[in-house]
């Protein structure tokens, strides 16, 4: 099996066969981030779609040295947070109920385990579009990739030591809301936890 | 040590990024402080639901969609050069059709053409086509310039065209604006 960089170069070369078998590997990293920063099914293809055109038209840019993941996750980061951004200057809506997930609603084979992860889903999700971008993409880095801080400072342009400060204020935030009890979180973190 | 430091090191720990000794010392901490005993719970529920939570898959079509744009995006570059060639091309012969007929005059050619029965013809045709262009042309230039001259030499003329407009546009601003405060006494009644 080639390599993500063997398939960088071909792709260089004008294979788009090369970059399919590059979406077929990241697909799920790039879509699940983008979902977990954005919140909607929609909008996360849509924004997952646009960071692999952006990787495309920029591959030449692609330092070999890092991995192809964190280069491609930084796009989508970059490209999320602008959307948070732009998003809130036309409309604010954090007390919409956010939609639950289709992959968590479809094909679960028991309805009551699909019924208790799109709960947990849908907690999850409250919780996390109470956070500002920064701290949210932080979190979600940390806990749905188990990046180091220095992966993730490297993914945020920043530094691990903002990535540290960036971690303990989001969790702090995220507990004062479970004590707030205000979201649907408190009750089904409690039963997952 | 400070009860904001005991809050990152929870931080840390939850990360496994606390040496032993500082494991020991926030466990002593939490055993006294009541507060941090109850924020370390709640980010350790948090870290467990965070934890537990799966990554989603994207939809079936995701791959086929991306290859999708891929492709727009490379047609888009592959007609990209023929878009813009063709762009110059029809430049440059607008401006040659534009220009020929002014250098075949000055050159005298129709004359010597002129005898050609069918070409003499057409020639005919065209410079006469050409030379009624000229003169649209120059009676729209002359008569937008008799206004403008008008209009300047004769200050009180566009005192009024300006005043006119003024009033106007006063008037429509005045109407629109009765307009939509009828509307918002309406709508607010009926709401």
């Amino acid at each position: 099996m080639l390599t993500d960089q063997e398939l960088v170069v071909q792709v260089i070369n004008g294979d788009q066969q090369a970059f399919a078998e590059l979406v077929e590997r990241y697909q799920q990293a790039a879509y699940n981030l983008a979902y977990r920063m954005l919140g909607n099914p929609g909008e996360a293809e849509d924004a997952a779609q646009e960071a692999f055109l952006r990787a495309y038209q920029h591959i030449k840019r692609y330092d070999t040295s890092r991995p192809f993941k964190t280069w491609l996750l930084s796009i989508t980061s970059n490209h999320c947070i602008d959307r948070i951004r732009k998003r809130r200057l036309t409309w604010l809506s954090i007390d919409e109920p956010l939609p639950p997930h289709p992959a968590l609603t479809s094909s679960a084979p028991q309805p009551e385990a699909s019924t208790i992860a799109e709960e947990r889903n849908a907690a999850i999700q409250a919780l996390l579009s109470d956070l500002e971008p920064d701290y949210r993409m932080a979190v979600v880095l940390r806990y749905w990739y188990d990046m180091s801080y220095v992966e993730i400072a490297d993914i945020m342009e920043t530094t691990e030591s903002a990535i540290k400060s960036r971690l303990f204020r989001a969790r702090r935030m995220l507990a004062e809301q479970l004590q707030t009890g205000s979201t649907l979180a408190l009750s089904v973190a409690m039963e997952s936890a | 040590m400070a009860h904001n430091s005991y809050e990152v090191m929870m931080s840390l720990a939850l990360d496994a990024l606390l040496t032993q000794e500082e494991e020991k010392e926030l466990n002593q901490h939490l055993q006294s402080c009541s507060t941090c005993a109850q924020l370390w719970d709640d980010m350790t529920i948090i870290n467990t639901m965070f934890t537990a939570s799966a990554e989603v898959a994207p939809p079936a079509n995701f791959s086929a969609n991306v290859l999708a744009r891929v492709e727009s995006y490379e047609s888009g570059r592959r007609w990209y050069p023929w878009i813009v060639g063709v762009l110059v091309a029809a430049s440059v012969i607008a401006a040659s059709l534009w220009a020929l007929p002014a250098l075949f005059l000055s050159l005298g050619l129709p004359d010597l053409l002129a005898e050609w029965p069918v070409i003499g013809e057409i020639i005919d045709a065209a410079t006469r086509g050409y030379i009624a262009i000229q003169i649209g042309v120059s009676w729209v230039v002359e008569l937008a310039n008799t206004w403008f001259s008008y209009l300047l030499n004769e200050p009180a003329s566009l005192a009024v065209i300006l005043t006119a407009l003024v009033l106007a546009s006063t008037w429509i601003g005045l109407l629109e604006g009765i307009k939509a405060t009828r509307n918002a006494a309406v709508s607010s009644q009926t709401a």
